[in-house]
């Protein structure tokens, strides 16, 4: 009762802040004072603008499932973390463990490790082959200079290689001749309790402009039924882009960031000692760094190269184990126009990612504790204009070696009609694999399961895991109803097979260190599935000022043993930790007096798996800029309830995420 | 169980009209520029940093003419936006015409993006003549048109063909060729 209380006067609360920015707005002047002819070309050049509801071209011609989130979308959304920014891409799952975990999904296959998507910042890849998936508390690149962040929901194998299995999201940040200038931001609230970014950018001789930046954050906890505020964690990080152009179309761009931060764990760990299992609790240190070439040249008007490189170093000394990781990756891309019809592209990669892992308790390490996982691939692709500017055809396979299964391959056949210039209908096949991660070969997890007779379970890696492969087909409808009106519908149809799951227990005596029983268990592919789904974004902006645009998602999935396999738990997660509908609403508008006023409200059905209810809740943020170059605003986050459940912990009560407000003041110049 | 359903219900409800209330309710007041009123303004510019030859159209009427081919995306804007301006010492006045053939006359010349279909044409029709071809349709630079705008995030920006517009005499300030997203250039 008092919870839709409070809703109410929420709601009673942003109605009334709306009627009272509309009684401002009658009174306020409608024209800025300057007219725009008389500002310079670089100032034209500088200027934000609204778009009316048609999408960039590129995404017009798409042939895929495509979502742009813009600067003016990150900074409207208030939140401070990339992974809370996804919440406003429809049919995107994110679900927040605690502080500093989140588990999140793209069409299904959600777990606490994000694992069937691909992600991808500058084009460097942020996925850990540690364990198929991605840490995401690592990835705070500064927010204010991201120029925007692409989601593909669907496989994307063809183009961006393994583990791109269920989507790819792409974050790319700003060009450094568009963050010139000096940039510092600072903020405080109850749940992002601090965050410091300074940035500063500028031009050289010539054609070649740099920025620097660093940033800071600290997060407190989430709620905690037990007491134990374990998840608080703080991030530091600094980088550096330079963009050097030179004529014939060569550019050149060089890029690195260093981090360094603790993060709060909460770990279930078997011990041979009383008492058997035991929760650790700690802070994982974390450090890494990048740093990022790419060079392109325009070899002659109908032909263009690209190469770029990379060395990503992680390390990660978790209260449980720890990991040190080098990376270093070379991908050549080539795009040559034949004809009038056929714009072919084509590319070699290669990598090698070394893995070295610690072990803290005898109960978790990895066989053998070093690894090198590599990784060489050819890429072919030819984009066919069968009808000029109406009618597209899109062939293309990935050809993929890796350490595990050896070679894969990930084609895709999509079509794309312009019915005219405002809609599109497009429609595509495509293969795409996950392919093993260190955890599924090298695992070995020792856990209690019973005192008397005293058994332990073992959880172990298997050299023959296969790859997890997808097939999926899709279909997407885009159409510009009216000026200031767009829709997006999209419906897929994904069979998978070789899914992970556990083998069936082998009993075994064991004496050391103790005497004991032992279930041994390992990671097969016993599991297939199919998802279904739609689906259907509309953006309108009725008004200059005013957008509002929201997405409901729709997905069912079933999945079954294989013959052989009788993992009944993983089928019902497969199934059961996705929600079945989501959707959100959010409205934008820009006000006059240099306000600015966003709501968003969002709900998601409830996860089957573990009982973790549906939940709706609204974020809203109203920010203004009080003076030229500086901005104040204040974030609110989950505004219906002092704290919701997103997803499942198991092995100790789930934490809470709580209700948040953020203040914030940027000031450039 | 109902009465949660219910009070989800309600919540949405409450939502979706708080937000329809809060954009419908307002009047037009909007802070930023629109999209076509930077691309008229651009267009206005775009004439302080280009020589045309002697030869030129606005040699010879004692105006300076902008032209639209094709579906005017700009409304007033542009109109508005050249009202009383003056460009070479001339005073600047707007033009909308139907085909290529009838920009001869025109100093700047905006081919909408509804003529994308027929850009080759519309271009080998106005090849090597005096008048700045402006162009909204993709790559429209890169397709021999001089100056072609893009949307890049929320700013307008513009990539220049310096062949394009040398080949019909003009000459192009560094000026707008510093601010171009793009400069392609003889290879």
């Amino acid at each position: 009762m008092t919870r839709l209380h409070r809703t109410r006067i929420a709601s009673l609360l942003v109605t009334v802040l709306g009627q009272a920015v509309a009684a401002q707005a009658q009174n306020a002047p409608a024209q800025p004072s300057v007219p725009l002819r008389e500002l310079s070309l670089e100032q034209l050049a500088g200027l934000e603008v609204t778009t009316v509801a048609k999408q960039p071209s590129e995404v017009w011609r798409t042939p895929a499932a495509i979502t742009v989130l813009t600067q003016d979308d990150i900074r409207r959304s208030g939140v401070t973390t990339l992974p809370e920014l996804l919440r406003l891409v429809g049919g995107v799952q994110v679900s927040r463990m605690d502080s500093d975990h989140w588990a999140i999904g793209i069409r299904g296959l959600t777990s606490s490790f994000s694992k069937a998507l691909l992600v991808l910042i500058d084009g460097r890849s942020v996925y850990t082959p540690l364990f198929g998936g991605v840490y995401w508390q690592v990835q705070e690149t500064q927010l204010e200079d991201i120029e925007r962040i692409e989601v593909i929901r669907g496989p994307g194998g063809t183009i961006w290689g393994s583990n791109a299995v269920n989507g790819v999201i792409n974050v790319i940040t700003r060009h450094s001749r568009d963050s010139a200038g000096l940039l510092v931001s600072a903020g405080g609230g109850n749940v992002d309790q601090g965050r410091l970014s300074v940035r500063y950018g500028g031009s050289g001789r010539g054609a070649m402009s740099y920025r620097v930046y660093a940033t800071g954050s600290n997060h407190d906890s989430q709620y905690n039924r037990d007491g134990h505020a374990y998840d608080e964690w703080s991030l530091a990080q600094g980088g550096f882009r330079i963009d050097v152009a030179r004529p014939r179309g060569q550019s050149l761009r060089l890029q690195g960031d260093v981090y360094q931060g603790t993060m709060g764990e909460r770990v279930a760990v078997g011990s041979f000692t009383p008492p058997a299992q035991v929760l650790v609790e700690g802070s994982d240190d974390v450090s890494g760094g990048n740093l990022v070439a790419d060079w392109e040249r325009e070899l002659s008007r109908r032909t263009s190269l690209r190469l770029q490189a990379y060395y990503d170093r992680t390390v990660r000394h978790a209260v449980h184990f720890g990991e040190e990781r080098n990376t270093l990756d070379v991908d050549l891309l080539l795009r040559t126009a034949i004809g009038r019809r056929h714009q072919v592209s084509w590319g070699a990669g290669a990598r090698s990612s070394r893995s070295d892992v610690t072990s803290t308790y005898p109960t978790l390490f990895l066989v053998p504790e070093d690894r090198d996982q590599r990784l060489a691939s050819v890429y072919g692709q030819d984009e066919i204009a069968v009808l000029p500017d109406r009618l597209f055809v899109t062939l293309g396979t990935k050809l993929e070696h890796n350490t595990y299964t050896g070679w894969e391959v990930e084609p895709s056949a999509r079509v794309l009609w312009r019915v005219d210039r405002q809609e599109t209908l497009w429609g595509g096949v495509t293969r795409a694999v996950r392919t093993p991660s260190r955890i599924e070969t090298d695992l070995r997890l020792t856990f209690f399961a019973a005192p008397s007779p005293l058994i332990y379970a073992q959880l172990a890696g298997s050299a023959g895991f296969d790859a997890e492969a997808v097939v999926g087909v899709e279909a997407g409808y885009r159409r510009l109803v009216s000026a200031s009106f767009y829709v997006d519908v999209t419906a897929f149809h994904n069979t998978y097979k070789n899914l992970s799951s556990f083998s069936p227990f082998a009993i075994s005596v064991q004496t050391t260190p103790i005497p004991h029983l032992l279930g041994t268990t390992t990671y097969e592919n016993g599991i297939r599935a199919t998802s279904d789904g739609f689906e259907v974004s509309p953006d309108w902006r009725p008004r200059s000022w005013a957008r509002i645009r929201g997405s409901y998602a729709l997905l069912t999935i079933n999945a079954t043993n294989r013959p052989g396999s009788r993992d009944l738990n993983n089928v019902a997660l497969y199934e059961g930790s996705v929600p079945r509908h989501q959707a959100f609403v959010q409205a934008s508008l820009t006000l006059p007096r240099h306000l600015e006023a966003d709501y968003v409200q969002r709900g998601v059905a409830r996860l089957v798996s573990h009982s973790v209810p549906g939940y709706v809740t609204g974020d809203a943020r109203l920010g203004w800029e009080a003076a030229k170059g500086v901005t104040l605003a204040v974030a609110a986050q989950n505004l219906f309830a002092p704290r919701h459940l997103e997803f499942f912990r198991d092995e100790f009560p789930n934490p809470g995420i709580r209700r948040s407000v953020f203040v914030s003041a940027t000031w450039r110049r | 169980m109902a009465q949660v359903i219910h009070a989800g219900r309600r919540r949405w409800a409450l939502g979706v009209a708080t937000a329809a209330a809060m954009a419908c309710a307002l009047p037009a007041a909007a802070q930023r520029p629109r999209e076509y009123q930077v691309k008229a303004a651009y267009l206005y510019g775009f004439g302080r940093f280009v020589e045309w030859p002697a030869a030129a159209p606005s040699a010879a009427d004692g105006a300076f003419v902008v032209c639209v081919l094709g579906e005017d995306p700009f409304g007033r804007l542009l109109d508005q936006a050249v009202e009383g301006g003056v460009v070479k010492n001339q005073p600047v006045s707007v033009r909308r015409i139907g085909r290529a053939e009838d920009g001869g006359g025109c100093d700047t010349l905006f081919v909408s993006a509804s003529e994308q279909p027929r850009l080759p044409r519309i271009l080998e029709v106005l090849d090597h003549r005096p008048v700045l071809t402006v162009g909204d349709s993709p790559d429209f630079a890169q397709h021999g048109g001089m100056i072609g705008f893009s949307v890049e995030g929320s700013r307008v920006r513009f990539t220049v063909n310096l062949d394009a517009a040398q080949g019909a005499g003009l000459m192009l300030q560094s000026e707008l060729l510093r601010v171009a997203a793009t400069v392609l250039r003889g290879r």
